[in-house]
C-alpha cells in the first residue's frame, strides 16, 4: 500500500513539474510584457500554437524533432516581431480596450489561418527517438519525455534568470521595469528594451508550443486552453510579476498533477479554485502591487 | 553665430484634451546660461521640459538644439546629444546601491549599456568615475548603501549626481528642492553650484530662494505663454509677475 502511494506521489510530482514548467514558459512573456509595457496581448498564446504547427511541419518534412525545436521558435518570433512592429507598437500608449480589440482580432486571424493551412484535426508529433520510452522510479512508470520537458524548461528559466539578473542587458531591462523614463533619460533606447522583452517572451512560449506537441498533440483550440491557464497564472501571480507567475505555475502544477492522480474527475476545476483562493487572500495577486 | 542659442524653441503648441497647455511658446537659451523657469501650477512648465527632453512631441513648432532640429528625436537620442534631466518625482533604483545607480548612469555614456559580452576590464574606468562622481555629490560614504535606505535629502543628491554623471551640456532640473528641509535646500544649492559649473541649466522650481540663487535669468510662464523674462531683480520687480505668481505665494 505504501509502495503504491509512493509511486502515486512520484507520478503526481512529475506531472506537477511538467505542467508547471510549461505553464510558466507560456505565461512568463504575457506577464512581463504586461508589466513593462502595460500591453495586454491576448494573441500571446496564438503564437505558442503557431510554433506547435510550424514545428509539426518542420518535423514531418525533415523527420527531426530537434530541427523543429531549433527552428520553429525563431520563425515564430520573427512573425511576432512583424506583429509588434506593424500592429502592437501603435497601441502601447492607447489603453487596454484598443489593445484587447486588436489582439483578440489577431488571435482569430491566427486561429483561422492555422485551420486553413493545417486543417481542423488534431495532429500528433512523436517524441524524438530515445525520449519515447519510460523509466520506472519508486514503482512509478514515468515517460522519459516528461523528464526531458522539465530539464529543458529549467535550463531555459535558469538562462533567463542569469540574463536578467547578471548581465548589463538584464540590468537595463530591470531598470526599465521600474523607471522607464529614467532609463530613457540616461540615454538607453527604451523601445529596443521593450522589443527585446517582447521577443524573449514569445520565444519561451514558442518553445513550449513545440515541446508540448508530443504530449498533448497540436489542435486548433490549444491557444485558447493555454490562454485561460496563462491568465490564471498572470492574475493570481500579480500582473507583471515573474516570481508570481513562477509560484502560481508551481501551484497549478501541484493541484493538476496530484489532482489528476487522486481526484481526476474534478481536475478541470482546480486552476480556478487556485485563482479564486489566491484572489480571496490577495486581491492583487500573490506579488501584485497596487496602482499603476 | 557666436551667440547662436544652445536651445531654441519656436512657436511650440501642445494640447491635452480640453485646451492648449502650451500656446505658441518661443524660448531661447544661450550656452552657459542658467535659466529659471517659474509659473503657477498648470502654466506648462513640466510639459515644456517633456517637449525639450523628448517625452512629448509638440502639436506644432520646432525644438532646436545646437542648431539641430531635434523635434522628432526620441528621448534617448537627446540624452546622448547632451540633454540631461531629473524628474519631479525621484526616479532612482531603490533596491540597488548608490554605486550601482551611478554606474548604471555611466554605462550608456560609455556606449556599453546593453552589450552582454564585454571584457570586464572595460568597466574599470566606470568604477573609478563613479567614485569621483559620488565624492563630488558628497555620497562617497554611502556608495555601498541601498538607495531606499537613504534619507530623502541624500536621494535628491544622488538624483542630481545621476544627471550630471552623463556630463550633459544642458541640465534640466524639475523641482530639485521639492520635499527638502531648509537646511537640505541650502546644501542642494551649494551642491548645484559646484556640480553644474560650466553647464547650461534650466531650473523649474517653486522655492524662489533656489531660483534666485541659481538663475542668471528667469522666464515666467502663465497659461502656456511667456509672461515675462529677465534678470531675477527685473522679474522680482515686475508687477504682472507679482500678481500672477509671487502674489499667489504670499496670498
Amino acid at each position: 500500500m505504501s509502495h503504491h502511494l509512493a509511486s502515486l506521489m512520484v507520478a503526481g510530482g512529475l506531472d506537477a513539474l511538467t505542467y508547471s514548467s510549461l505553464a510558466f514558459l507560456i505565461a512568463s512573456g504575457l506577464t512581463v510584457v504586461f508589466g513593462m509595457l502595460g500591453f495586454l496581448n491576448v494573441a500571446h498564446t496564438s503564437f505558442y500554437m503557431l510554433a506547435g504547427y510550424i514545428g509539426f511541419s518542420i518535423a514531418s518534412r525533415t523527420g527531426s524533432f530537434w530541427l523543429a525545436l531549433l527552428l520553429a521558435p525563431p520563425v515564430t518570433v520573427a512573425l511576432g516581431l512583424a506583429a509588434e512592429r506593424l500592429l502592437f507598437r501603435r497601441l502601447y500608449a492607447a489603453g487596454h480596450t484598443p489593445q484587447l480589440l486588436l489582439t483578440i482580432g489577431l488571435a482569430y486571424v491566427i486561429a483561422e489561418t492555422t485551420k486553413m493551412i493545417w486543417g481542423d484535426d488534431s495532429l500528433a508529433l512523436a517524441p524524438p527517438t530515445g525520449l519515447g520510452g519510460h523509466v520506472v522510479i519508486l514503482g512509478a512508470t514515468l515517460p522519459v519525455y516528461h523528464l526531458f520537458v522539465i530539464v529543458i524548461t529549467m535550463a531555459l528559466v535558469g538562462l533567463l534568470a542569469l540574463l536578467i539578473g547578471w548581465t548589463r542587458l538584464g540590468m537595463v531591462v530591470r531598470a526599465a521595469a521600474i523607471h522607464p523614463q529614467m532609463v530613457d533619460a540616461l540615454g538607453f533606447k527604451l523601445s529596443a528594451v521593450h522589443t527585446f522583452v517582447f521577443l524573449v517572451g514569445l520565444y519561451l512560449a514558442a518553445v513550449a508550443g513545440v515541446v508540448m506537441a508530443p504530449m498533448l498533440g497540436i489542435y486548433p483550440g490549444m491557444a485558447d486552453d493555454a490562454l485561460v491557464q496563462s491568465f490564471i497564472v498572470v492574475v493570481a501571480g500579480g500582473l507583471g510579476s515573474l516570481p508570481g507567475a513562477f509560484v502560481v505555475a508551481g501551484l497549478l502544477g501541484l493541484v493538476q498533477g496530484f489532482g489528476s492522480v487522486f481526484l481526476s474527475d474534478y481536475a478541470l476545476y482546480f486552476p480556478f479554485v487556485v485563482l479564486a483562493g489566491v484572489l480571496l487572500v490577495r486581491p492583487l495577486g500573490l506579488f501584485g502591487r497596487g496602482g499603476a | 553665430m557666436v551667440d547662436a542659442p544652445l536651445l531654441a524653441l519656436h512657436g511650440i503648441s501642445r494640447s491635452f484634451g480640453a485646451g492648449p497647455v502650451l500656446d505658441g511658446l518661443s524660448l531661447s537659451i544661450s550656452a552657459g546660461e542658467r535659466r529659471g523657469l517659474i509659473g503657477p501650477n498648470g502654466a506648462g512648465k513640466t510639459t515644456l521640459i517633456n517637449l525639450i527632453t523628448g517625452k512629448l512631441r509638440p502639436d506644432s513648432g520646432r525644438v532646436l538644439y545646437r542648431g539641430l532640429d531635434i523635434t522628432d528625436l526620441p528621448p534617448h537620442r537627446r540624452a546622448r546629444l547632451g540633454i540631461g534631466r531629473s524628474f519631479q518625482i525621484l526616479s532612482l533604483f531603490g533596491e540597488a546601491s548608490v554605486g550601482e545607480n551611478i554606474r548604471g548612469a555611466l554605462l550608456a555614456k560609455h556606449g556599453i549599456g546593453t552589450t552582454v559580452a564585454r571584457r570586464l576590464s572595460s568597466l574599470e574606468p566606470i568604477f573609478a568615475e563613479s567614485e569621483q562622481i559620488a565624492a563630488l555629490a558628497g555620497l562617497l560614504p554611502f556608495l555601498g548603501e541601498r538607495v531606499d535606505t537613504l534619507p530623502y535629502g541624500l536621494q535628491r543628491r544622488l538624483d542630481i549626481a545621476l544627471v550630471t554623471a552623463q556630463e550633459p551640456e544642458l541640465v534640466i532640473l524639475d523641482e530639485p528642492a521639492a520635499g527638502l528641509s531648509a537646511a537640505e535646500t541650502r546644501d542642494l544649492i551649494d551642491l548645484l553650484e559646484a556640480i553644474i559649473r560650466g553647464c547650461t541649466l534650466i531650473l523649474v522650481e517653486h522655492d524662489m530662494d533656489v531660483v534666485y540663487a541659481l538663475s542668471d535669468r528667469i522666464t515666467v510662464l502663465d497659461y502656456g505663454c511667456v509672461l515675462t523674462e529677465g534678470t531675477p531683480a527685473e522679474v522680482n520687480a515686475d508687477p504682472a509677475v507679482r500678481r500672477v505668481y509671487l502674489g499667489e505665494e504670499t496670498g
